[in-house]
């Protein structure tokens, strides 16, 4: 019974590898919107390709809840905990942010950094609960 | 909460690695449930009981 499930390690690599991918891809299509609405291009392209990275996005977001539901408990209490701090880490920076823009005209923080800084403090959220658990 | 999951499973001549894989879970939660850094969900309770032939109550104390 044991040998037909797939080994834990090597779906850890397997999943940190597809994350890895779509961050990647997230990050070309980003690059590629870029590109496209730089040049003398329709609306309607322009808004074709800023809906690439949305697109990666979304199956990021599908492949996300796949791999949560293919966890024990141990392991999607930590998800879970991991991306309630984050989440909640990140309203609050993009909050102060926009505090420190009204009142006293400090740079804004463009929305597009909101998830990208919320995904850093999720990964050391979760190096550390991993570590905790270990 | 205190257990007698590492008992149990020194009993047994299992390892932790064993155990995980008869409980459908990961080696990280057998270890975070012996030394007392989890508490297990009930139905996961309920499979360690009925794995080792105890009731609940013989294996963790509150």
């Amino acid at each position: 019974m044991s040998s037909m499930k797939p080994d834990r390690s090597l779906t850890r690599i397997v999943h940190a590898v597809m994350e890895l991918g779509l961050a990647g891809a997230f990050l070309g299509a980003v690059f590629f919107a870029d590109s496209v609405g730089a040049r003398d291009v329709s609306a309607t392209v322009r808004f074709l390709a800023a809906l690439t990275p949305v697109a990666v996005l979304g199956v990021w977001l599908g492949y996300y809840v796949w791999r949560l539901r293919a966890l024990d408990e141990l392991q999607r209490s930590i998800e879970y905990r991991s991306l309630a701090l984050a989440g909640w880490a990140a309203v609050l920076i993009a909050t102060g942010s926009g505090i420190m823009t009204l009142f006293a005209d400090a740079p804004a923080l463009a929305p597009v950094f909101v998830a990208p800084i919320a995904a850093a403090i999720y990964a050391v959220i979760r190096a550390v609960m991993f570590w905790r658990y270990k | 909460m205190k257990n007698a999951l590492r008992q149990l499973r020194a009993e047994r001549g299992w390892s932790q690695a064993r155990l995980a894989d008869l409980l459908d879970v990961s080696r990280q939660t057998i270890n975070a449930i012996e030394t007392g850094k989890y508490d297990p969900s009930l139905p996961l309770a309920f499979k360690l009981a009925q794995l080792f032939g105890r009731r609940i109550e013989e294996i963790f104390e509150a």
